[in-house]
């Protein structure tokens, strides 16, 4: 390849890395008049692939970030990994031209998956958060309950002691339901649209079946002790599922000891003359 | 003359970059104030810079001596403060256990904290002392309690003055019970984070061990067989290949950084001015 090419395949990369690694912490928020600006940008309709996956549209309202803004970080990270795949190929490993087309569109491909990936990771985070708060929030309720409150009060009493978040939206749920014609529980179940928490729907449950007068006090004690052991299950299970993946590390530090030697040999190699 | 070459291409990347990214408008102006300590690490991160180009006169090799600098300080400042969190949570605990002693023994939230402060657990026992001079001088008791939230700094205090601030507030009567509940849930989580991170040994072990086997390694061949090494130095190339070697050592200990995270335990904050 000519220093030119060279030169400026270097700089793409590594710039349009930087750009794609600070968008991933860089959430913007969504404004509805540049959303119609992009969607109308976008070529070969490409923002409509996602109107069709539920799951993923939930997961975007979730961490509030627009449609169009994750397919321009896609199309970012795909032409990373086709550049770094043609990079790595043609500078470092050989330059025949079919090694670095696989390469290039496997890297290329990832590239493309990579935001989605981490919008999944970010919603995760949001209900776990939400989990969160709602074993302590059942907690500081149940506690309440059994110093004689009433489980009405106890629940919206509750809901003013975290911030977050999350408790906000508990808060807010608490709050709105006093003035509006919604009740308190058919909030919740808003929230359970959202985020889609099982325990959401459940303290729904708790919640209509307590305002017919339904609900003991120690049945929500009991939900609160079962889901704070369920919580901290989860919790237990995640740890253990990284420490399982610390054979990752392992792997690419192994791979670093390979290349390091094989970039030897390979040179070595090179320099006999038959 | 690569080496100018190569410093060449970062400037411009690393300034075409700040172009791209001012266009899209992010805000590059720095948020946090630097303090002299944080100048320390920087400090020696450039002398080792400075030292690995002066001997080898390896780029990448000396970026990545320098990087190294930050990263051993962050997983020994890791290290260090899940020690220090993990203390802290066993003396909440205590003092969770202590209060549900107190308080089912007849005293008031009150007089139980004084008693308590008088042979407090160790690590938050300044913190316990302070509540106590609180609690006697501030006519407030949820004042007092927050106070000492911002003073411990770990949510398992939150959730504790969480259960004292409506005890207090709506008189609960099974309050002993409460704080031996949340005793138990943080030993409960002690005995999880040690489990955890005895079964991570051998994998930590073993990444140490690969890490050091390819810095040796390095040391080896530029000491015996320099020459062998001369792949590394022909101009961007080898500068892009023993980047390659680094990046893969530095992505592997950014995934352990990650990983080795203690047990989740809840992110429960009280809310500041809170109206209970």
């Amino acid at each position: 390849m000519s220093p030119i090419a060279t030169v400026l395949l270097i700089c793409a990369t590594f710039s349009s890395g930087i750009i794609a690694l600070w968008r991933s912490y860089y959430t913007p928020a969504s404004l509805p008049s540049s959303t119609a600006l992009v969607d109308a940008t976008l070529p070969f309709g490409m923002g409509n692939n996602l109107e069709k996956d539920v799951e993923l549209e939930r997961d975007l309202e979730l961490v509030g970030k627009d449609k169009n803004v994750m397919v321009y970080e896609q199309l970012i990270g795909s032409v990373v990994g086709v550049l770094a795949g043609a990079l790595l190929t043609f500078l470092l490993i050989s330059d025949t031209p079919f090694l670095g087309i696989i390469l290039a569109a496997l890297l290329g491909l990832y590239g493309w998956h990579a935001p989605k990936n981490t919008l999944i990771k970010n919603a995760e985070e949001q209900r776990v958060t939400m989990k969160q708060a709602l074993v302590v929030y059942q907690e500081l309720a149940s506690a309440a309950v059994s110093g004689g409150q009433s489980i009405q009060s106890a629940l919206r009493n509750a809901a003013t002691y975290g911030e977050g978040k999350q408790w906000a939206e508990i808060r807010h749920a608490a709050t709105v339901s006093m003035t509006s014609d919604k009740t308190f529980a058919s909030h919740i179940r808003q929230l359970h649209d959202q985020y889609q928490i099982n325990e959401l729907e459940t303290l729904a449950n708790v919640i209509e079946v307590a305002d017919s007068g339904g609900t003991s006090k120690t049945s929500l004690q009991d939900l609160a002790k079962q889901q704070s052991k369920k919580f901290a299950q989860e919790a237990l299970d995640k740890s253990e599922s990284n420490t399982a993946q610390l054979l990752i590390p392992t792997t690419l530090i192994f791979i670093s000891f390979v290349l390091l030697l094989a970039f030897v040999v390979m040179d070595g190699l090179s320099q006999i003359t038959l | 003359m690569p080496a100018i070459l190569l410093l060449i291409i970062l400037g411009a990347s690393t300034g075409l970059t700040v172009i791209v990214l001012t266009a899209l408008g992010f805000d590059l102006t720095p948020t946090k104030t630097s303090t002299i300590k944080d100048l320390i690490p920087i400090s020696i991160a450039v002398a080792v810079f400075v030292i690995a180009l002066l001997i080898t006169g390896l780029i990448s090799l000396s970026v990545a001596a320098a990087i190294s600098v930050f990263l051993i300080k962050s997983l020994i400042e890791k290290r260090k403060e899940m020690k220090r969190t993990e203390s802290r949570v066993e003396s909440i605990a205590i003092f969770s256990q202590s209060l549900a002693d107190s308080i089912s023994g007849g005293k008031s939230i009150s007089a139980a904290i004084n008693s308590i402060a008088k042979n407090p657990p160790k690590v938050i026992s300044e913190e316990i002392k302070s509540l106590q001079i609180n609690l006697s001088t501030s006519n407030r008791f949820e004042e007092a309690m927050k106070q000492f939230v911002v003073d411990v700094d770990d949510p398992a205090a939150d959730l504790l003055a969480a259960h004292l601030i409506q005890a207090d507030t709506h008189a609960t009567a099974n309050l002993a019970s409460s704080m031996r509940n949340i005793s138990e849930s943080l030993n409960e989580y002690i005995i999880n984070n040690r489990k955890i991170s005895t079964g991570r040994r051998k994998q930590e072990f073993e990444i140490k061990g690969l890490s050091v086997v390819v810095v040796v390694m390095i040391i080896l061949l530029s000491t015996m067989a320099p020459d062998l090494l001369d792949v590394y130095k022909r101009g961007i190339l080898g500068e892009l290949k023993l980047s390659l070697v680094f990046g893969c050592v530095f992505a592997g200990w950014v995934l352990v950084d990650k990983l080795t995270q203690g047990v989740n335990k809840s992110a429960f904050t009280l809310r500041k001015g809170a109206k209970l």
